[in-house]
């Protein structure tokens, strides 16, 4: 039994590793891409078996499996997600020639994502985000269009960002423990404790899409083929999460200045998700900015444990539920765009079926009754009554005017991503059956929240998770109305990526300008340089050369002799001092 | 001071000289007569070492004839590349200067 | 015979062995023509195998009894010859074991271009006289030799034969390059050895000893001590080649046989540094002044730096993986000021740092150099500008590339990243975080040198001619060796158990323990 867990914990992360591999000799590829959608199934039956701690010390530094309460559920939806995504993207990428190349990417990510849930030690917790982080890289570019490669060009450089901040995130919380389990306590106490929080808030929230380094997120997650948008929005934004519930020592003490900045920036991210959110034209980029919008909200959770530790506990379960909900409600999401894409122009029938999908789902994320949504935003209400003043009274008229912005937002959603009449429907079964589990299981998911204080039925059937949905469908309809009237867009257009369009226009504005500078300054050197009878020299070329002549310097039989001599002294002088 | 302190003090003096000399200068020859004078520096310290005691120390002595054993080699290798060296180039110093494979890489 | 590992007589065979392969293919170099070269090849194998098995039974020996001592033909010291192993003598016989080995499997390809044939031209890649294997047999027993000496002037035998035949292998090149390049390192390696055996008579006019242990127990701190830390570690840093003194070491990589260039970068410059850590912790470790270790800390942590930037601005890719062995060396240097830190529970972490990296990036290093040694056979030069879109003439070997890369830039699942981890975060323990930017900056600009070849080598143009294919067992052995070097770290537990054994520090919460 030992030995058979000590083989399955790494079992379940080869495996996609190994079938990602397969995918690189032309003759084991078509095995390969039948076995990807079972990719996730290991790591799904550990988070159902809960099986025992594992040490593998002969691995890195000691690499140890295991899981919490927490990952447990985190592992669970992840794995979820990703196999109802593998399963798609079987059908969705059927046509596409480099499809192997799609699913060996899609298969290291997938593994990165699970791993770093499934690992109780910091090197591999680290080892796994790096892997995710990077291989993810190859499902954004996967398109190949302009489009697809800024993405990924954007992307990238955000996780070379972000990685500057995780590292020393990690190696100085390695300092003071080496096990996810001992962490929190250990900062708590350590000197350290601010400088990894800061680290941990800017390296975890880029991936989680925190404001203001979202920026790659409302591009990256639209480009990316369905499949993965799904897993992007749905699965890997929870991974920066994770991240802060494990770095950040919530909970542990109390860190008013930092928790109110979590705070803060929750509130303006989910204010600032909705109203960018609008004015988009693409449905996944009305999905991406919603992911940025329900974040905040996440964040609030996390902001509500720094300040009042003593209401970490239920912050901690908001968090969890909200996150499961979120996952599979915006994975149903994304995949419904893909299949809604592929009904167009079908019968009547199909295509009722299809947007009733669309619709379940965007119920399920605006929070109306009976949904898990409803559940979520109760728990996260929960955990706002036991924060500290003011955010005690603040917390739940801000969720539900956020649950006001989410109802807009999906109302935009159907109105954008509605399977129309025109086009050519292509028959796809595979879409389809995977996408129908993700829609029942959001359901069925309430059966395996936890109850909430206030009792299950009273908190999925509250008249407070309604009146935001149906003030959200009035505002929705009167704008509507009253654009059509006026014949004029009452709301503004914000290109996709939002902040990123000045940024780039101010980052290019200040390179040229310090390249005319520099420019400038070169060509008065030339002047003084011409004056005084010197040929001008570029600056770096002078550099180069100094380098060189250094090293031939240092090659001088006088000058090396009289190095090894001066070391000699200096070392016999330290010793001598002592 | 006794006469084995001398010959322990001139021993490192040879040594530090030879050194010099081997830093100083450029003609092969006489830098590898340096380095095996800077050894023979090092034997002399041994020797006066074995004499310290009452008894003399049979161990340095056995260190001074391994020692040179591996001078004599070290010595008959280091002509034998001078040799080479002299024929491919028709001296016998080492370039100081850019001839073997300088350090921006665009030797030959 | 469940007795066969506790007898120590397995000690001489890591040294034995290789002496007689040396002297066998010595007296094969009579022979002319294919015939030599297949003899030759089968002895320079069979000591690789006999290495690798003498090595591992080693392992075995002292994981299980802790470290052993083996008096040669029962005489004991200080006029007889002692051999001592513990867990860090193992551990480097198993680097000379993988990395050797994989050097003789390369090298029988490397040298098999027939005679005659228009090859000629930046190396000679014939050896139509055969030295290669003898010269490479003799270093090879000088290391091991290096590595299982119980006194000091043991150390200073092997250092010499070391440094005499690595020159060789240098000259073997047969150009005036090469013969001035191992004229130079002749030179510093001598001065070096000659520096340490001034430490040496120091030593034993001070305590009378020469076995380590005993002078690790009489050493005091007096003035012939002080000075004879600083005249062997001198020496030392001389013959690794650690920054101000790395001036050899850029031509002597690039004008030696690219097969000797693995060897030599891979594991020579390591043995000297074997020998300073060994000296410094078993002999100076009680004396030996805590500031003393931030001379070279300090300039290790420049080389570091400046190795890299050197490497930046290279044209040729053995110049390139030259200074980033300066580079990488510096990393090594850092333990020094590490161990000597305020935290001692941190000194292992340091000092197992440390001596992982010497493992990982001799496998790293040496796959590159043979990398580099497979395109310079197919195109006839490495001049990286003329060797763009390469990759899609020799992938395997710019993969090597790429992959041996990995563990330069320390990035997870190499041994680098475990190595440069524990020395990341020993600086961080010991208070001394200076250091830890520099491993980071480190890693940074190892990504920057190695896209200097990497970046043109992968895009899709028009590329140079391939005017003869390479031996296959040469991109296969090194990109074999390169991907075993990123799976390091994941297999470090056991080699930090064996490391443990009989190391200076406690091992504490590390090692698997």
């Amino acid at each position: 039994m030992e030995l058979l867990l000590h083989v399955a914990w790494p079992a379940a992360l080869l495996f996609p590793l190994l079938l990602a591999a397969a995918m690189a000799p032309k003759a084991s590829r078509p095995a390969a891409l039948a076995l990807a959608p079972l990719a996730p199934l290991p790591a799904l039956m550990l988070a159902i078996f809960d099986p025992a701690r594992v040490e593998l010390s002969g691995i890195l530094l000691g690499m140890e499996f295991g899981l919490t309460g927490t990952t447990r559920v985190f592992l669970i939806f992840t794995a979820v997600v990703w196999l109802v995504s593998a399963v798609y993207g079987r059908s969705y990428m059927g046509g596409d020639e480099k499809k192997h190349r799609f699913f060996a990417f899609f298969l290291v990510t997938m593994a990165g994502n699970l791993g770093l849930i499934m690992v109780r030690d910091l090197a591999s917790f680290y080892l796994f985000f790096t892997l995710m982080s990077f291989a993810a890289y190859g499902l954004i570019t996967h398109d190949d269009t302009g489009r697809a490669r800024r993405a990924a060009r954007v992307y990238l450089i955000m996780v070379v960002l972000g990685e500057a901040f995780l590292l020393p995130a990690v190696i100085l919380s390695a300092s003071v423990a080496t096990s996810l389990d001992d962490l929190a306590p250990a900062l708590a106490e350590s000197p350290l404790r601010d400088a990894v929080v800061i680290l941990a808030l800017v390296g975890f929230g880029v991936k989680a899409g925190a404001l203001p380094v979202h920026l790659w997120l409302p591009l990256a997650h639209p480009a990316a083929p369905t499949p993965a948008s799904a897993v992007l929005s749905g699965t890997m934004i929870k991974a920066g999460l994770l991240g802060w519930v494990l770095f950040i020592p919530a909970g542990e003490a109390e860190m008013p200045t930092f928790g109110t900045v979590c705070l803060a920036l929750g509130i303006v991210a989910a204010f600032y998700g909705v109203f960018v959110g609008v004015s988009q034209r693409e449905p996944k980029s009305i999905l991406a900015y919603s992911s940025i919008s329900q974040m905040g909200l996440m964040t609030l959770a996390l902001g509500v444990g720094m300040v009042a530790p003593s209401a970490w506990p239920a912050a901690l379960l908001a968090i969890t539920v909200y996150a499961t909900h979120h996952a599979l409600a915006k994975g149903a999401l994304f995949l419904g765009v893909g299949v809604a894409d592929h009904v167009n122009g079908a019968d009547s029938r199909t295509r009722y079926i299809t947007i009733g999908g669309l619709i379940l789902a965007a119920l399920v994320l605006a929070g109306v009754p009976l949904t898990s949504g409803a559940l979520a935003k109760e728990f996260l209400k929960e955990a706002g009554y036991e924060s500290a003043a003011p955010w005690d009274a603040l917390l739940t008229p801000i969720i539900e005017v956020g649950a006001i912005g989410t109802t807009l937002l999906m109302l935009r959603f159907l109105q954008k991503a509605w399977p129309g009449t025109g086009g050519e429907a292509r028959r796809m079964p595979g879409l389809f059956i995977p996408w129908t589990i993700l829609i029942v299981g959001m359901f069925a998911v309430i059966l395996a929240f936890p109850e909430p204080p206030g009792g299950m039925l009273a908190a999925i059937l509250s008249f407070s998770a309604l009146w935001p949905a149906l003030f959200g469908i009035v505002i929705f309809f009167a704008a509507m109305w009253a654009s059509r009237k006026t014949d004029r867009t009452l709301y503004p257009r914000i290109p996709e990526g939002d902040l990123l369009v000045p940024l780039t226009a101010f980052l290019n504005r200040s390179r040229d300008s310090i390249g005319a500078a520099f420019a400038s300054g070169r060509e008065r050197y030339g002047k003084f340089a011409a004056k005084r009878g010197r040929n001008f020299r570029d600056i770096s070329e002078r550099l180069d050369d100094a380098s060189v002549l250094t090293e031939l310097w240092l090659r001088r039989w006088t000058v090396a002799g009289g190095l090894v001599f001066t070391l000699v002294a200096a070392m016999f002088a330290f010793a001598a001092l002592q | 001071m006794s006469s084995v302190d001398m010959y322990l003090l001139s021993g490192v003096a040879v040594f530090a000289v030879c050194a010099y000399a081997l830093v100083v200068h450029a003609h092969l020859i006489r830098k590898v007569i340096a380095i095996n004078m800077m050894g023979s520096g090092v034997f002399v310290l041994l020797t006066a070492i074995a004499r310290r005691g009452d008894e003399t120390d049979p161990v340095p002595h056995a260190m001074v004839l391994t020692g040179i054993v591996v001078a004599v080699s070290a010595t008959a290798f280091a002509l034998a590349v001078v040799r080479k060296l002299h024929e491919a180039t028709g001296h016998a110093y080492l370039p100081e200067e850019g001839e073997d494979a300088p350090p921006d890489g665009g030797g030959g | 015979m469940a007795s066969v590992f506790e007898n120590t007589n397995w000690m001489l065979a890591p040294i034995l062995v290789p002496l007689a392969a040396a002297t066998v293919a010595f007296l094969l170099m009579g022979i002319r023509g294919e015939a030599r070269r297949n003899a030759q090849n089968a002895v320079g194998l069979a000591a690789a195998l006999g290495v690798a098995l003498s090595a591992l039974a080693l392992w075995a020996m002292v994981s299980g009894g802790g470290p052993v001592r083996y008096e040669l033909g029962g005489w004991e010291a200080p006029l007889g010859i002692n051999l001592y192993a513990d867990g860090l003598s193992v551990f480097m016989l198993i680097t000379t074991a993988i990395v050797g080995g994989a050097g003789s499997v390369y090298a029988l390809g490397y040298f098999s271009g027939r005679e005659g044939e228009d090859a000629r031209r930046k190396e000679d890649l014939q050896d139509e006289t055969g030295s290669f294997w003898p010269l490479w047999m003799f270093l090879w027993a000088s290391m091991n030799g290096m590595f299982l000496a119980a006194d000091a002037f043991n150390l200073y035998i092997t250092l010499e034969i070391l440094g005499l035949s690595a020159a060789a292998l240098i000259t073997l090149g047969g150009t005036r390059m090469a013969f001035s390049a191992g004229m130079r390192y002749l030179m510093v390696s001598l001065l070096g050895s000659l520096a340490y055996l001034l430490g040496v008579a120091l030593l034993y006019g001070s305590f009378g000893a020469l076995d380590l242990a005993t002078l690790g127990e009489a050493a005091s701190p007096i003035p012939p001590v002080w000075a004879a830390l600083a005249l062997i570690s001198l020496g030392m840093a001389l013959k690794t080649g650690l920054f101000p003194l790395h001036f050899w070491m850029p031509a002597a990589y690039t004008s030696a046989p690219s097969a000797a260039s693995a060897i030599l970068a891979g594991l020579v410059g390591k043995a000297s540094f074997y020998l300073l850590l060994r000296v410094w912790f078993d002999v100076f470790g009680g004396s030996a002044p805590p500031a003393a270790g931030q001379i070279p800390g300090v300039l290790g942590a420049v080389a570091i730096v400046w190795g890299a930037v050197m490497a930046m601005r290279q044209t040729r890719i053995k110049t390139l993986l030259a200074y980033s062995s300066v580079s990488q060396m510096g990393y090594l240097f850092l333990l020094f000021a590490l161990v000597s830190g305020a935290a001692p529970e941190r000194s292992f972490e340091a000092w197992g740092g440390g001596v992982y990296l010497v493992l990982a990036h001799a496998c790293a290093k040496a796959a590159m150099f043979m990398a580099a040694g497979v395109v310079i056979y197919s195109v006839g030069h490495d001049e990286i500008p003329r060797l763009r879109g390469i990759f899609q003439k020799l992938p395997i070997s710019v993969a090597t590339f790429a992959v041996g890369g990995i563990t330069m830039m320390g990035l997870p699942t190499s041994g680098g990243f475990t190595a440069k981890y524990l020395l990341f975060t020993a600086s961080v323990g010991t208070g001394q975080w200076w250091y830890s930017l520099v491993v980071l900056a480190g890693s940074i600009l190892a990504a920057l040198y190695l896209l200097r070849f990497l970046n043109p080598a992968l895009i899709q143009v028009p590329t140079a001619k391939v005017y003869r294919d390479a031996p296959q067992i040469m991109s296969g052995t090194a990109f074999v060796l390169a991907v075993f070097s990123v799976f390091l770290g994941l297999m470090s537990a056991p080699l930090f158990e064996l490391l443990s054994v009989g190391a200076p520090f406690p091992s504490g919460t590390m090692g698997g323990s």
